[in-house]
């Protein structure tokens, strides 16, 4: 099954991802071979197999619902290129 | 034509948890903006959550009272999509193996009982908070609520109309708060309502297209926009159109929703199994413990009000409308009368529907925000019985009671309330009465009855309402006709 | 002195009869890092400042401890996807060039703990990405033996790191044979411990399911070493698990008498480097010789696990790394007029081109129309291929394989296909897929002078049978005694 450029596309907006007209062309072809070397797993039929469960943890095992003190508010936003007012900041996104 | 509206709702419920689904946070509501983070809730590379139990146990409770089955085999997934209240930019959740399934709950409406389809319960996050800051044209974004941990109910499209829905969530809230899972503070947003509503011609099995409201805010706004909605399909309908599947956004002040988007084909979640996440298991020992550890629900507790204290059904209901007010209840019954008679039941049951209900009213507060305990309430329906004051001082001194917390008695006392109950005190107080008012005595001896109120009113004016009002009738009663 | 060429064992031997000091150890091994690294390349960051004033105080410190980790001392270097507290971790992406983590992974803190000394962030491809540290988006890692070769990868760093006697340990991840390949590639020793063994917090996956937290070293004694101190449970990691076998020590003894070995048809029939089938021919008749039983065995699914393998790696990696949004931490495109764009132009920026064509794999195959015919199968590949295992494991103790069927390969601008790239990791990745342990330890060299490397894998948890078995192996061998020449002659 080849992809079409139309499927880049939409793997773009699921990635977001900006691809000019001339990438997408080039992730086309390379995205359409790396498929056809996959393909050898068509070969085998699985349809029949149920997949099995993973081992589950007992819940017993999960965590205590008790509070630990937070990073400091300077710690959480030392990372971030742009900050306001202790907060996050992203252009608006009211319409 | 008519049509039928078909309604199923998403409710999310913040639960009531100390610490975060995934990390060691404080799930505290009103902090400082970002100052309830850390690497597990701020998505930060190479951090990995880790399931608060606590979590997990109000999950199975909510299901047990919602009569849903509880999966033994729990699975998290990932629910992949970019916002910026969305830290790892997918929401852990469960789609493949949700905690619990296939419940009920039964309301009732215009007196009859209905019964609306619980299809699936699911634990999952909750995403930071946005704040518009329209003047700079940009976004910012607290994640203190990111990881609060969350349920989301899904019912079957068995709600027929707005007060259905209300209803529903109406009995709803009153489980949730009964079981201490939420506190289902809606202006808070910790109880979240969404709506998918069609329409189908009466009669019609074929469900029509739905639209998905969000955006709800209140069980009016609840209300408000299934009526529009449903008005609004068919007027689409009627007029020759075409519903299209989309999310609407409610708008409370202009009292209208408004598309935000149609459903695009490249909408697709990509879910998958939380590889940071083992499966856990509930066995059955963990739900038989906390089956043993459920408190009496709304329902059970309404109709035991009913058969144990020969309530009518109204009180029962008024009574019960949350655990506070029927603990309260049930306690002031057992500590006013030993053998907790019907009579003793519906004095306290009209103490609480009459002046307890108007003064949280008057005050904008709830019972537990009173200093009122049953011990004082009862205290005070104590000094009435033993006519040491009159039931309408006792209402003064119940306000007072209520935002002092003293002892009636103390109140009565200091407040110089209590009853003239002195008989000779009384006899010369009527007898000044009688002397200053000969002709109320004639009207009253030539039949006009209206007249011995006039006296009775004068009495207690003399005495600044402290006379014990059936001693004045006697002694009245005597005097006239010595 | 020069201490640096020591392994950890011996140093630890050295410090206890105080004939060596750490500071004067800490020294040596900068001075050396100072006079290799222009060639090499195997660090990101470096952390000396600090180390050198580690250095000041823990020799005291030691010896007033009654009982020192084994680790205690020694400088090593931590591959630049596991987040160090305050040292810049950027799993070699431009998406994370300035992020500075607020945190330490689990298993620095142990190092931590342990006064290990880290002398800094080791190249890799990025975000893991690759198997020949070309794709990191700083700098290319060459291999010691021969710097117009690959030094492997991801984990080229590290390899090379320890191959040159930069450091005398890397502590790294294997998604794939990671650490194994470039660890066979340099002539070291790579181990990838049973999945949930080392603890995963604050390891900058892209692969939650396939990576685990691993090492690199000089010879098996070091591994064990390391080992006993990153083994540990973890309650911050959901996947990791409490196992009691520790004191891996105790399997550092020679004799493997009666120990059956499987060797894998399907993998023996392919066609490998001539000198790599030389190498591993050679050391099947050592193994035989020491009381070895070498017996046949089959994976009946093997020659699906590089596509199963590769599907799960870019489903993981497409939801792992949509987190670098541009918002909370690391790159953020500048000019951008409203969300869409911003999400588009930082990631468009900060990933690299492999990056970015998993991360569409990844989220094609996730998607409705893919998720059957390729996520979910192959899931089923992968229990498919435990099961073979599990079967194998019936008839042996350990599998013997070539660690790649390639030797280091040129250098160059390779444009690969992702899926061929990982034609060298088509045996190691299978223990990345079931979750087994393994490691690759030198035997024998190419006729051009390019070590080869053997790999071993055990049943879950065997992790001292691994050791036994290449303890004995290297006890009677010499090639983990030879040194990157090369190197030394170019100074």
């Amino acid at each position: 099954m080849k992809l079409s450029l139309k499927d880049i596309e939409n793997m773009g907006l699921w990635s977001k991802l900006k691809l000019d007209h001339q990438e997408k062309e080039v992730f086309l072809d390379r995205i359409n071979k790396t498929l056809q070397k996959l393909e050898i797993i068509k070969e085998l039929a699985t349809d029949h197999l149920e997949l099995s469960l993973d081992k589950p943890i007992h819940s017993k095992a999960l965590r205590d619902d008790q509070v630990q003190p937070s990073m400091s508010r300077d710690q959480a936003l030392k990372n971030a290129q742009e900050t306001w007012d202790g907060m996050f900041s992203v252009p608006s996104i009211l319409d | 034509m008519k049509y039928q509206t078909v309604v199923g709702l998403e409710i999310h419920v913040e639960l009531k948890t100390q610490s975060k689904m995934f990390c060691s946070c404080s799930t505290a509501f009103g902090g400082q903006p970002n100052s309830q983070c850390c690497p597990v809730c701020l998505g930060m590379p190479g951090a990995l959550p880790v399931i608060n139990r606590r979590a997990v146990e109000l999950a199975i409770k909510t299901g047990l009272a919602l009569n849903c089955k509880i999966s033994e085999y729990n699975t998290m997934d990932r629910k992949n999509y970019f916002y910026p209240d969305l830290p790892k930019a997918y929401q852990t959740t469960q789609q493949y193996h949700p905690i619990c399934k296939d419940g009920y709950l039964d309301i009732e409406i215009d007196g009859k009982k209905k019964r609306i389809g619980i299809t699936r319960i699911h634990l999952e996050e909750d995403a930071g908070k946005l704040i518009h800051d329209t003047d700079n044209s940009r976004s910012l974004i607290d994640y203190n609520r990111a990881g609060v941990p969350l349920i989301e109910i899904v019912t079957e499209p068995h709600i027929g109309s707005s007060d259905e829905a209300v209803a529903f969530l109406d009995e709803l809230r009153k489980i949730l708060l009964y079981l201490e899972v939420s506190d289902c503070k809606m202006q808070e947003g910790s109880l979240r309502c969404d709506v998918n509503l069609s329409i189908k011609p009466q009669g019609q099995t074929k469900l029509g297209t739905r639209t998905e409201m969000k955006n709800l805010n209140s069980f009016r706004a609840v209300q408000r926009a299934i009526k529009n909605e449903a008005q609004r399909q068919k007027t689409v309908l009627e007029a020759g159109g075409e519903v299209l599947q989309e999310t609407r956004r409610w708008d409370d002040l202009k009292d209208e929703s408004i598309a935000m988007r149609e459903k695009h084909e490249a909408d697709d979640y990509r879910y998958f199994q939380d590889p940071d996440l083992m499966p856990f298991l509930i066995d059955s020992n963990m739900i038989e413990d906390i089956k043993n550890n459920m408190p009496e629900l709304p329902a059970q507790k309404r109709e035991r009000f009913v058969s144990e204290y020969g309530l009518p059904e109204y009180d029962a209901g008024i009574l019960t409308s949350s655990r506070e007010m029927a603990d309260f209840f049930e306690l002031s019954v057992k500590l006013y009368d030993e053998k907790k008679g019907a009579k003793a039941a519906k004095t306290v049951s009209n103490w609480l529907m009459g002046e307890l209900m108007r003064l949280t009213k008057e005050l904008g507060v709830e019972l537990q925000d009173l200093k009122l305990s049953p011990s004082l309430l009862v205290g005070l329906l104590k000094l009435i019985d033993q006519g040491v004051i009159s039931g309408s001082m006792a209402k003064d001194v119940f306000d007072e009671m209520c935002q002092s917390g003293k002892e009636p008695d103390k109140i009565v006392e200091e407040k110089g309330f209590r009853q003239i109950s002195d008989i000779d005190q009384l006899r010369d107080i009527v007898r000044e009465v009688i002397q200053e008012n000969p002709k109320s005595i004639s009207d009253y001896k030539a039949g006009k009855k209206k007249a011995f109120g006039y006296l009775v009113g004068q009495t207690m004016k003399k005495t600044k309402g402290k006379a014990n009002p059936q001693l004045v009738n006697k002694i009245l009663q005597d005097e006239i006709n010595k | 002195m020069e201490s640096y060429k020591l392994t950890v064992h011996e140093i630890w031997n050295l410090v206890n009869k105080r004939e060596i000091s750490i500071k004067e150890l800490v020294r040596d091994v900068i001075e050396r890092i100072d006079s290799t690294e222009r060639q090499i390349g195997s660090f990101i960051t470096f952390n000396w400042d600090e180390a050198l004033y580690q250095a000041e105080t823990l020799d005291t410190l030691i010896s007033e401890e009654s009982d020192s980790s084994k680790l205690a001392g020694i400088p090593l270097g931590v591959e630049d996807n596991i987040c160090t507290l305050d040292i810049r971790t950027t799993s070699a992406s431009r998406m994370l060039e300035n992020f500075t983590p607020p945190y330490d992974a689990s298993v620095v803190e142990k190092l931590k703990q342990c006064h290990s000394i880290i002398l800094g962030k080791l190249n890799m491809d990025e975000f893991g990405m690759g198997s020949s540290t070309q794709n990191s988006a700083f700098k290319v890692t060459k291999n010691p033996w021969n710097l117009h070769k690959v030094a492997g990868g991801a984990a080229g760093g590290g390899a090379a790191a320890v191959a040159a006697d930069q450091v005398f340990c890397a502590i790294g991840s294997d998604s794939s044979g990671c650490l194994r390949q470039p660890a066979a590639f340099c002539g070291v020793v790579g181990f990838k411990p049973t999945y949930g063994l080392v603890s995963r917090f604050g390891l900058v996956t892209s692969a939650p399911s396939l990576e685990q937290v691993g090492c690199i070293t000089k010879d098996v004694t070091d591994c064990a070493y390391v080992l006993e101190e990153i083994a540990f449970y973890d309650s911050k990691d959901s996947t990791s698990i409490k196992d009691d076998s520790c004191g891996y020590l105790g399997y550092l003894v020679d004799g493997i008498r009666g120990l059956k070995i499987g060797i894998p048809r399907e993998i023996f029939d392919e066609s490998w480097d001539p000198d790599i089938r030389a190498c591993i021919d050679r050391s099947i008749e050592i193994l035989k010789n020491l009381g070895a039983e070498i017996i046949d065995i089959t994976l009946p699914h093997f020659k699906y696990a590089t596509a199963s393998q590769f599907i799960i790696m870019c489903c993981e990696s497409s939801s792992n790394l949509a987190r670098y949004d541009g918002i909370k931490y690391g790159k953020r495109a500048r000019d951008v007029n409203d969300l869409e764009e911003l999400y588009c132009k930082t990631r468009s920026q900060g990933f690299g081109q492999e990056v970015k064509e998993r991360i569409m794999l990844g989220n094609l195959f996730l998607s409705r129309q893919y998720y059957d015919s390729h996520y979910k199968k192959a899931l089923k590949i992968r229990e498919l291929l435990r099961n073979d295992f599990r079967k194998a494991y019936e008839k042996c103790h350990l599998i013997l394989t070539p660690t790649s069927p390639i030797l280091a390969y040129d250098l160059s601008n390779e444009t690969n296909l992702s899926v061929t790239t990982n034609y060298s990791k088509r045996y190691t990745l299978l223990a990345n897929l079931t979750g087994i342990p393994a490691i690759s330890i030198p035997c024998g060299f190419s006729e051009e002078g390019l070590p080869v490397g053997i790999q071993f894998m055990a049943d879950t948890f065997k992790e001292g049978t691994l050791l036994k078995v290449a303890y004995t192996f290297e006890r009677n061998t010499d090639y983990h005694m030879k040194r990157a020449m090369k190197l030394e002659v170019t100074e």
